[in-house]
């Protein structure tokens, strides 16, 4: 059932895409077809690969960031009230802020390069990282804190053994989401920040009026982070069998 | 296997407790003996838990002093464990790794915690169970591991807050028959709080009755009858009706 629903709406899609194509919506509007060409024409090349690896890069330092940085963070904030109720004013801000109009800043204070990049990744996942393992404390059962003191848990046993596991599955959701922010984030910094990487390959490719690559490499990427998440979602399945 | 260590008393001498206004604990002096089985009953809100909290270290007296074996109560021991009503497993580890929990907070090495633990499971009767998680559990199969993981730490004293309130009757009168068997066998001392006047008597060697607010201890009644109870009848003898009658009386004019 599932799965033919997910034939279905892919089929769905592509016809949708092709009939945009023939309309045409607009000129040189690339069909699925011919957007697939280019595709397998830019991993030929070499061109997608090489620049998949440096987003990549951004990518994983900056999402690596998030979560190092953004599940103590959060945990701290949901165990310690005062510093959660301080916090978490910054944390709405920067949630409500628009993002991408952070970036001369990041331009001033780390330059033009990879790493600009990955500061812009964690700045649009971070937060959400953060704020999920913060919610995550209050699933803490207050019986479970109790059952572990009068085994003589220490402050570290405390965080370690009940606080991180009970808000895991909180934490693992706001990973996912924070991941897909994360593509975002990196794309929005390539495009207008550093001209590198995945970013770079769309602008080049628009500015040449060459459309059928400009899909492919925003399919190319969709589809990596359509992977990711999958991933993702599997390791949580796994982390979280107990649910089931 | 560290061998069992000897059970030892338990003193309570003048101990008080209140929540902001309301004095939960009054003025408490309770002897419990070395190997004793003490049951702790009175009306709702009479401080009973509040009291195996205090000998447990969960919180803090405001007056007067406990004290179990040698160590004046000032926070969690090793001498005590404690059972919970709603058994407070961990969700996501399974039976094995909650029975080791304790174990594991006290730095055991984790091939002698193994063994540790599948001994205790044996013991209160769920070998073969060892890689279930608590919500493929029945109630009175997650309170097995909740007295599991208890003993496995082979305390001196055992502390039940109402362990068997959420487990239907039969599972209930089979879970009670076991414990007294492991009791006799292990002899711990055993503070038991129930709102059950037939537990509290075929269960305990003495029944202490608190009065409430401020809660004090209102009588202690000795319990005669002949162990092991387990495998005799004698919730149907005369005897333990009219004990059980006689905590009745005295829990009514309570009410």
């Amino acid at each position: 059932m599932v799965l033919a629903l997910r034939g279905a709406s892919i089929v769905a899609f592509l016809l949708l895409w092709e009939w945009a194509a023939r309309a045409p919506v607009s000129f040189n509007f690339p069909s699925p077809w011919a957007t697939v060409l280019a595709l397998v024409d830019l991993v030929r090349s070499g061109a997608l690969p090489a620049a998949t690896l440096i987003s990549l890069q951004s990518l994983l330092l900056g999402m690596g960031a998030a979560v190092v940085v953004g599940v103590p963070l959060g945990l701290l904030m949901g165990v310690v009230g005062p510093v959660g109720r301080v916090a978490r004013v910054y944390l709405d801000l920067l949630i409500a802020l628009p993002t991408a109009a952070l970036i001369p800043l990041v331009i001033l204070s780390v330059g033009i390069n990879v790493a600009s990049s990955a500061v812009i990744v964690f700045v649009f996942s971070a937060p959400f990282v953060t704020m999920n393992a913060y919610g995550g404390v209050r699933d803490v059962r207050p019986r479970l804190v109790e059952m572990a003191r009068a085994f003589g848990a220490s402050w570290g046993q405390l965080l370690t053994r009940i606080v991180l596991p009970s808000a895991l599955p909180m934490i693992l959701a706001g990973v996912r989401y924070a991941l897909s922010r994360a593509f975002v984030g990196l794309i929005v910094a390539e495009l207008l920040l550093s001209p590198f990487g995945l970013g770079r390959l769309i602008m080049t490719a628009r500015s040449m009026f060459e459309h059928d690559r400009m899909f492919a490499t925003v399919l190319w990427t969709l589809l990596m982070a359509g992977a990711a998440l999958a991933g993702l979602a599997r390791l949580e399945a796994r982390l979280l069998r107990w649910r089931a | 296997m560290t061998p069992t260590l000897a059970p030892v008393p338990i003193t309570a001498d003048g101990v008080s407790k209140a929540f902001g206004a309301v004095q939960a604990l009054a003025d408490i002096h309770v002897h419990v003996g070395a190997g004793e089985f003490l049951s702790l009953i009175g009306p709702s809100g009479c401080g009973k838990t509040t009291l195996l909290k205090l000998i447990a270290g969960l919180l803090p007296a405001d007056a007067g002093r406990i004290r179990v074996g040698g160590r004046t109560v000032a926070g969690p021991g090793r001498e005590c464990s404690v059972v919970f009503q709603d058994f407070a497993l961990l969700p996501w580890a399974t039976v094995q790794k909650n029975v080791e929990f304790g174990l594991a907070l006290r730095g055991m090495a984790a091939a002698e915690r193994a063994r540790t633990a599948r001994l205790a499971i044996g013991k209160v009767g769920l070998s073969g169970f060892e890689d279930a998680y608590p919500s493929q559990l029945s109630g009175g199969m997650q309170q097995r591991v909740g007295l599991a993981r208890a003993l496995a730490v082979n305390p001196q004293v055992l502390l039940m807050d109402e362990p068997f309130a959420s487990i239907d009757e039969q599972t209930r009168r089979l879970f009670q028959d076991d414990l007294l068997r492991l009791w006799s066998e292990e002899r711990k001392t055993v503070v038991l709080v129930t709102h059950s006047m037939e537990e509290a008597v075929y269960m305990a060697d003495r029944v202490v009755v608190l009065s409430p607010r401020p809660g004090r201890v209102h009588e202690v009644l000795d319990v005669p009858l002949p162990r092991p109870r387990e495998s005799s009848d004698v919730r149907a003898t005369a005897e333990f009706a009219r004990l059980v009658d006689g905590v009745w009386k005295i829990l009514r004019k309570l009410q």
